[in-house]
């Protein structure tokens, strides 16, 4: 089979990132603080987080295209820090994809193994084999003007898969896309990384693809990696009230809370929810108390009233004030069924799973666990 | 089409005649009256088409004075000039929009700057600079000053196109294998190509045409260029107007052709792989 013998060829290459201490400063502004990661030989992981958090930059550092202001780079078992990006021996793939504009699909694909000395035959060979792995075979010739926008996206991973580097780098690379297309490509580049098992390094804002791709997930936010971890740890227990926000759509409810002395429940706008597991460290204080949208629901011991229906097809999205009548309610929103027929201003009761609560540090917005 | 864009179009073309005529008038009554003889240019009423064409100008420009040298000095002295200017301004301009500088429009504005220095304030000073360096009567007199009035210009003209040239794929270069001189070369250049050529021909017709600095740096008739060797054919009481104006057509032909290949070329590099496969 061709591509199997094309992929056990790839497989050799790979390698482990890891990223010590890394440092970037812009003259005087720090953009990266210190960041420690460690990414495992042929594991995909996603750097997500808000625009502007260092999220390219940290990618660039590692792709050689920025330097490294201090801390150590290391791709397979070497230290990378004084590299250029061509003896780094990876591959990136841009959001605005930077196809060679005067060179074919077939040119662009070829161009970094002409660069390496490649013979042509072992370049017609690997071309021809990511063009089918890729199905744009039959677009080999054009020039990229010519393209549509999700083909341009399969010849700038083409262009990545042909040179067999030590890791994929993607720097946004769906962000150009309409909405149908991007989850169609999302698909594709999972695919595609289960088929050639390849280091990937992902950058996004979008928390969708960070959920869908990763093995794990580094959630930055302001040049500091706030939680890495797997999407299903970054989903159900946050490390922090920002990683909780921004996972999870709509996401995760918050709202100020006391825990009680004996710190096994919290009391929210005159009620007391009960919590999984106590919290003996902040007995007595305050709290933010989170919890998401479908793990409140309806039916149960807590006040609340509808104030808007967000019919969505499948589910309805719920917007409740919650508490008792003598305080001032906290809105929350919730997933129903449609079938549920709420109407606004409709007084109903809910209840909320301790086990999905979640408590974070008012002031250092920490997750608290005990 | 409607009568707005009837009208809009008329008038374009009307600009772009009186433009092409009036460029083109004196190139033309130049062309004409070296075809003509010394009689049949004094003739009165004046003819506009010469009577009877002939070469016999050409050859007595040629046999007369060495215009061949002088072509050849001219080609030597404009050609060195363009290829240093663009190899030096393409990486300067490519300094200018690519590397983090500081104070990079205030370098910018100080090549606006250079580019308006009048020559006749340079002309005393290079003169004492080339004698000193022994350079009087050699090409290098007026390649180096020529290269060095041409470099702002022709840094702006590539430095913008340069900037319209996304910096992600020189990074997507650099990844795939280059050092950052390769990518320059093998990826932006060719992009800018139309600006290279533009900044090509701006160099070269702007060596070409001086006048000023060919005069007073190569003095030995051999090494004449052609824009000074046209006016030695003029005599002390004669002025032959037929010799002079075929004289001129040569030294205006060779800069034609070069305009009329790079313009090719700039369309081609505009236009490549265009048409949808
Ligand atoms: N070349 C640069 N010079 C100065 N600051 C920069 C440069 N590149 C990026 N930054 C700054 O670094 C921060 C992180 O940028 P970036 O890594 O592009 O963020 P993200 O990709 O997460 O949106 C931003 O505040 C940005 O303004
Ligand atoms: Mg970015």
């Amino acid at each position: 089979m061709r591509h199997s013998s094309f992929v056990s060829r790839l497989v050799l290459k790979m390698a482990n990132v890891q990223l010590k201490n890394v440092v970037k400063q812009f003259g005087e502004t720090k953009v990266i603080h210190g960041i420690d990661l460690d990414i495992k030989s042929g594991e995909f992981v996603v750097f997500v987080g808000p625009s502007g958090c260092g999220k390219s930059t940290l990618l660039r550092m590692i792709a050689g295209l920025e330097s490294t202001t201090s801390g150590d780079i290391i791709i397979g078992e070497q230290r990378v820090n004084d590299a250029p990006p061509r003896s780094r021996d990876i591959a990136m793939v841009f959001q605005d994809y930077a196809l060679y504009p005067h060179k074919s699909v077939y040119e662009n694909m070829a161009f970094g193994l002409r660069l390496r000395k490649t013979s042509d035959d072992e370049i017609k060979r690997r071309v021809g084999d990511a063009a089918a792995i890729l199905q744009i075979e039959h677009l080999l010739e054009r020039k990229p003007r010519q393209l549509s926008g999700g083909q341009r996206q399969r010849v700038a991973m083409g262009r990545a898969i042909v040179r067999d580097p030590k890791a994929f780098l993607f720097d946004e690379p769906l962000s150009n896309l309409d909405a149908q297309l991007r989850n169609e490509m999302r698909t594709e580049i999972k695919k595609l990384h289960q088929r050639l098992g390849q280091t990937i390094i992902y950058v996004t804002h979008d928390q969708v693809e960070a959920m869908t791709l990763a093995d794990r997930i580094a959630v930055l936010s302001a040049g500091r990696v706030i939680q890495y971890a797997s999407p299903d740890e970054i989903y159900n227990r946050p490390a922090a009230k920002f990683v909780a926000g921004f996972t999870g759509s709509p996401s995760m409810n918050f709202a100020s809370a006391t825990l009680s002395p004996s710190g096994d429940s919290v009391r929210i706008a005159g009620i007391d929810v009960t919590l999984g597991h106590a919290r003996h460290g902040s007995a007595g204080k305050p709290v933010t108390f989170g919890i998401r949208p479908e793990d409140i629901t309806v039916g149960g011991t807590i006040p609340a009233r509808v104030v808007v229906l967000e019919p969505l097809g499948a589910e309805t999205l719920v917007t409740l004030a919650v508490g008792d009548a003598q305080s001032t309610p906290v809105e929350m929103v919730t997933r129903v069924s449609p079938n549920l027929n709420l109407k606004p201003g409709e007084a109903i009761t809910v209840s909320m799973n301790p086990a999905k609560t979640h408590l974070f540090d008012p002031t250092t917005e920490l997750a608290l666990t005990q | 089409m409607n009568f707005a864009a009837l009208k809009t179009k008329t008038v374009v073309w009307f600009a772009a005649l009186i433009v092409v005529v009036n460029g083109f008038f004196p190139a033309v009554w130049i062309l004409f009256t070296s075809l003509k003889t010394e009689n049949e240019l004094l003739q009165f009423p004046i003819t506009y088409i010469p009577r009877d064409p002939t070469l016999v100008n050409y050859y007595q420009a040629f046999t007369e004075k060495p215009l061949h040298l002088f072509l050849l000095n001219s080609v030597i002295v404009a050609g060195s000039s363009t290829i240093i200017t663009v190899i030096v301004s393409a990486l300067a301009a490519y300094a200018l929009t690519r590397l983090r500088m500081p104070r990079r429009n205030l370098l910018m504005g100080l090549l606006m700057a250079v580019a308006m220095f009048p020559l006749i304030s340079l002309i005393v000073p290079l003169f004492q600079v080339m004698r000193e360096l022994g350079l009087l009567n050699t090409y290098l007199s007026l390649i180096l000053p020529y290269t060095v009035l041409s470099l702002p210009v022709c840094t702006l003209v590539m430095a913008s196109f340069f900037q319209d040239i996304s910096p992600d794929l020189e990074a997507a270069a650099m990844v795939d294998g280059c050092t950052r001189v390769q990518a320059l070369f093998k990826i932006i250049l060719p992009l800018a190509a139309p600006g290279v050529f533009t900044a090509a021909i701006l160099a070269f017709v702007n060596a070409w045409d001086e006048f000023l600095l060919a005069l007073t740096f190569l003095s030995r008739e051999s090494m004449r260029t052609i824009s000074v060797g046209i006016t030695l054919y003029q005599g002390e009481f004669a002025f032959p107007w037929p010799l002079i104006s075929a004289a001129l057509i040569v030294a205006i032909v060779p800069v034609c052709i070069l305009i009329a290949i790079f313009q090719e070329r700039v369309v081609g590099g505009l236009t490549a792989g265009g048409v949808k496969g």
